[in-house]
């Protein structure tokens, strides 16, 4: 009983461990969420992206640039361009919105990896 | 024996969450009112939460519409006080009454509603990549002035008196619908903490389930890859940051941005962000845009005598500043 005790806490313990690395893991590395008219049409780490990145709207294309920590606008078929001018974004949390393509390009990471609820754009 | 048993099944409990009901997040987003606005809600009832924050988004459509110059939202809409004539007598909705009657309280010259006709030549002008002429500004600033516009909450009545005066709420219409949406999302007892952030303008409500304190990122008005540092929030309390950096466009060799001198037309070049921390977001939203019209000798007196407004200025030179009250609630990046 004392033998099978301690493999059954071992068990638990190494199930417990695998559970933990598993999740942080899962969490490690930006993530670059896009929607579309409130559909998500990109939700990968940026690191499994390709450098140009196509985003079809209803107003046309959009034009991501994706680097392994950022992603910034280089073309779109708005009129203000304003999505274009805002650069690129680095930190989980930010956003890059496209209001005339109904677009928004968000990068999101851990929960732990950055100190702050919001951000002020 | 068992007492082995106990323990890793406790050891298994606690790495994998605790015990007890747990705390969701529930976040909804729509664009309106020209911008993308999200909440984020907390609490256990996720049903509840998601009727909660659709109702809340509800109600700043319905202040969008009210407040939208561009398109007709029925009777008592801005888009119908624009077209009223030269005193006439307009009843405004009830949302756009509200507007009103704050933008009527308050005693600033700098804070004009009134230059639509102004607005409209450099919007028209950063669609064509030109600067308006100097003429055509001087015409519109003809059509626009808060002498022209008058409103009586009493009998909840505005008048023009001009009848091409046009009305731009762009620098109010936003906080307003923050402050409503939290109303809305406060009526339900389902939400324990939330966050809305609508078009640089953010409120925080309640205290979230980890205790710690409200933290909003600030971005840097130059480089939009960076922080310019965090403020903390307290619950209740809103900020929001009037800049030069979103809408704008480039001509003969300046930016030129959607900030406007009622007294000049063009826009005002003393800062490049000014972000301002107050008990409403509509607070928020207003004195951020009358900030960003002041010298910064000008922000530090009116601060002096309003110590429930705090803020945080980028100068035109690129030198951050922020106001006293802030010292222990604002970490600079650059620290």
């Amino acid at each position: 009983m004392r033998k099978a005790d301690i493999i059954l806490c071992l068990l638990l313990a190494l199930l417990a461990a695998v559970g933990f690395f598993y999740k942080q893991n899962n969490q490690n590395g930006t993530m670059l969420n896009v929607k579309v008219n409130g559909q998500t049409v990109v939700n990968k780490p940026l690191a499994a992206l390709p450098a140009d990145l196509s985003i079809a709207t209803s107003e046309g294309t959009i034009h991501l640039q994706c680097n392994a920590n950022s992603v910034s606008v280089i073309s779109a078929p708005c009129p203000d361009k304003l999505c274009q001018k805002q650069g690129a974004i680095t930190y989980a949390g930010q956003a890059i919105v496209c209001v005339p393509c109904r677009a928004v390009i968000t990068l999101s990471g851990t929960e732990t990896n950055h100190d702050y609820d919001a951000v002020l754009q | 024996m068992k007492m082995y048993r106990l323990l890793a099944l406790l050891l298994v409990l606690f790495i994998t969450g605790g015990c007890g009901q747990s705390e969701v997040k529930i976040s909804d987003t729509r664009f309106a009112m020209d911008t993308f606005i999200k909440i984020d809600a907390y609490g256990t009832d996720e049903a509840a939460l998601k009727q909660a924050t659709n109702n809340a988004l509800q109600c700043m459509q319905q202040i969008a519409t009210q407040t939208d110059r561009f398109n007709d939202g029925g009777a008592g809409s801005l888009y119908r006080l624009n077209k009223a004539g030269s005193g006439e007598a307009f009843t405004p909705a009830p949302l756009l009454a509200a507007l009103l009657g704050f933008y009527s309280a308050q005693p600033d010259n700098e804070v004009d509603i009134t230059l639509g006709k102004v607005s409209d030549l450099w919007l028209q002008g950063s669609k064509t990549g030109t600067v308006p002429a100097e003429a055509a500004i001087k015409n519109s600033l003809l059509h626009s002035g808060r002498d022209k516009l008058s409103y009586n909450a009493q009998s909840n009545t505005a008048v023009k008196a001009d009848a091409a005066l046009t009305i731009d709420l762009g620098a109010i219409a936003k906080g307003y619908a923050v402050d409503k949406a939290a109303d809305v999302l406060q009526q339900s007892k389902a939400v324990s903490a939330a966050l809305i952030n609508g078009g640089g303008n953010i409120k925080v409500l309640g205290s979230k389930a980890d205790g710690k304190p409200w933290v909003i990122a600030v971005q840097h008005p130059r480089q939009s890859s960076k922080f310019l540092g965090t403020v903390i929030l307290q619950p209740g309390q809103a900020a929001a940051t009037s800049g030069d950096y979103q809408r704008y466009f480039e001509a003969e060799g300046k930016r030129w941005h959607h900030i406007i001198s009622p007294q000049t037309g063009y826009p005002v070049n003393l800062h490049q962000s000014v972000t301002v921390i107050a008990p409403t977001a509509l607070e928020a939203d207003y004195n951020s845009t009358l900030l960003f019209l002041k010298t910064d000798d000008e922000i530090k007196t009116y601060l002096a005598q309003r110590t429930q407004l705090a803020a945080i200025v980028v100068d035109a030179d690129g030198s951050v500043w922020a106001s006293p009250n802030l010292a222990q609630l604002w970490h600079s990046a650059e620290d």
